[in-house]
């Protein structure tokens, strides 16, 4: 079973508009979504959880359809972090225990007030009061400590300083040790998502670009730097983005289109993502 | 549910005490004319619970969160109408003490009138968090005011006929509280299936 598959997705707003989208994440990985600021991303993510509503498409999350009935009960087995922690400002971490008790029936006390001890978060001080990676913090504790499958993470590590970014990294690679759960990661810091995703996913302009395993990217794609009549010998297939400046041309190519005499440099899933949204660049 | 009323009740008992000891105060205040300002006060909470959500985005959270929506808006109803009871009950309870203290018998009329102003704040109520769901706190406030409006001008209106309901028989009482309970049932269940209504042709 898939943890999330997404069939022709569609959401249009005034000015904004996210085409057909097709997004399986398999049980058991970790999948990265990824593009720039106001592509599409959270809008993605609050069509997975039927926040809002569609224009066409449809989603199936833990192998039940989002429009069902049943997608209720499906919300028990999904964590959900959000670019901010959005509890009431006057809450303590306390009182959002007792609520979460009261929410999820598989809150588990004793897993969130560890987290509590492991992130240092006072039990009794008010939300209002904490730090950004504080808040940030607590909602990951909410979110884990009710045994979920699948954990949806919208931004979650912006705007956190590189310390507890790698902290909260490593709390999803642990979630993810036990082979029936999953993470969906939306992320703009695509060294954040190269660090731990095993799928990446690109969107652009509306557009799911590619959905892929992140080690095939990285062996697919490749950066040369030549001369300008160097690239002009260059098969205009494998060309998949460039930058021209002055000194020559930087080509992101398609590895398997491109012969032997052309020497590639290792590439990073950055300068993948870099090349494909912005397509020619000059400098 | 039981988990957004806990989260209300959290977040109002340490934003307002004070509003809420006025409520409190007002509804021990013997008079029918300022424990009713309780009641209305009470009916308003809800709004004040919506008002700290919006501030705090709490809505976009609760969405990911196994709450359906019926249960998102059930919680805000029930809110008002335990606030709403809480506040007349404290009133009655203060009505049969002052009588008891004095030594006077109990009139069963400011009873039966302290019921009949719940059932008015409760309405007010309903035909309030309809527009607070649409419209926002913000804007729904407008609404609110026009509505305050309508009513001072009904109640200007019908000023010399709300004696005289309770000054008839008391099977006349009986009937008159009848009407007015089915009619404050009626009326919450439209609004709330209105409201259900608008919260889930979100955008």
């Amino acid at each position: 079973m898939n943890a999330i598959e997404i069939n022709n997705l569609s959401k249009s707003y005034p000015g904004f508009e996210l085409r057909d989208i097709n997004l399986t994440l398999p049980t058991g990985a970790i999948m990265g979504l990824v593009g720039e600021n106001g592509v599409g991303k959270s809008t993605t993510i609050k069509l997975i959880m039927n926040a809002i509503s569609r224009d066409s498409g449809s989603v199936k999350v833990l192998g039940v359809d989002n429009l069902s009935g049943e997608f209720i009960a499906v919300k028990e087995d999904i964590g959900v972090v959000l670019d901010e922690a959005y509890f009431p400002e006057v809450l303590t971490p306390e009182n959002v225990g007792k609520v979460m008790k009261n929410t999820y029936r598989n809150w588990d006390d004793e897993c969130y007030y560890n987290f509590l001890n492991r992130f240092r978060l006072p039990e009794k001080k008010a939300f209002k009061d904490f730090s950004r990676g504080m808040k940030m913090k607590l909602a990951i504790a909410v979110a884990i400590s009710h045994k979920p499958k699948l954990l949806i993470l919208d931004e979650a590590t912006s705007g956190l300083d590189p310390i507890v970014r790698d902290e909260i990294l490593d709390i999803f690679n642990d979630f993810t040790r036990d082979e029936t759960h999953s993470v969906l990661l939306s992320s703009h810091i695509v060294s954040d998502l190269e660090k731990i995703c095993d799928y990446i996913a690109f969107i652009h302009n509306g557009k799911l670009l590619f959905c892929e395993e992140k080690d095939k990217l990285l062996e697919e794609y490749a950066i040369i730097k030549m001369s300008k009549d160097d690239f002009e010998k260059m098969p205009k297939e494998a060309v998949k983005g460039k930058k021209v400046s002055k000194y020559g041309v930087e080509v992101l190519v398609l590895k398997a289109a491109v012969s032997n005499t052309f020497s590639t440099e290792y590439t990073t899933l950055e300068d993948i993502i870099l090349f494909l949204a912005r397509g020619d660049m000059k400098q | 549910m039981k988990a957004l009323l806990l989260k209300d009740c959290y977040t109002l008992m340490k934003q307002i005490k004070f509003y809420i000891l006025m409520i409190i105060l007002f509804a021990i205040t013997p008079g029918n004319s300022i424990s009713a300002i309780a009641m209305f006060y009470a009916a308003m909470l809800p709004i004040t619970a919506l008002a700290y959500d919006e501030r705090s985005k709490w809505n976009s959270l609760a969405l990911m969160m196994p709450y359906s929506d019926e249960s998102i808006i059930g919680s805000k109803y029930i809110l008002g109408y335990i606030a709403v009871a809480a506040a007349s009950l404290l009133s009655i309870t203060a009505q049969i003490a002052h009588s008891l203290l004095k030594n006077s018998t109990l009139e069963l009329e400011s009873i039966f009138t302290v019921i009949l102003v719940a059932c008015i704040a409760t309405i007010v109520q309903a035909f309030n968090l309809p527009f607070m769901f649409k419209f926002g706190v913000e804007k729904g406030r407008l609404a609110f005011f026009v509505l305050i409006a309508i009513t001072t001008a009904m109640a200007v209106v019908f000023k010399n006929g709300l004696p005289g309901i309770f000054s008839s028989s008391n099977a006349n009482i009986f009937i008159v509280m009848l009407v007015a309970v089915i009619f404050t049932l009626v009326v919450n269940l439209i609004s709330v299936s209105i409201s259900i209504g608008i919260y889930k042709k979100r955008v």
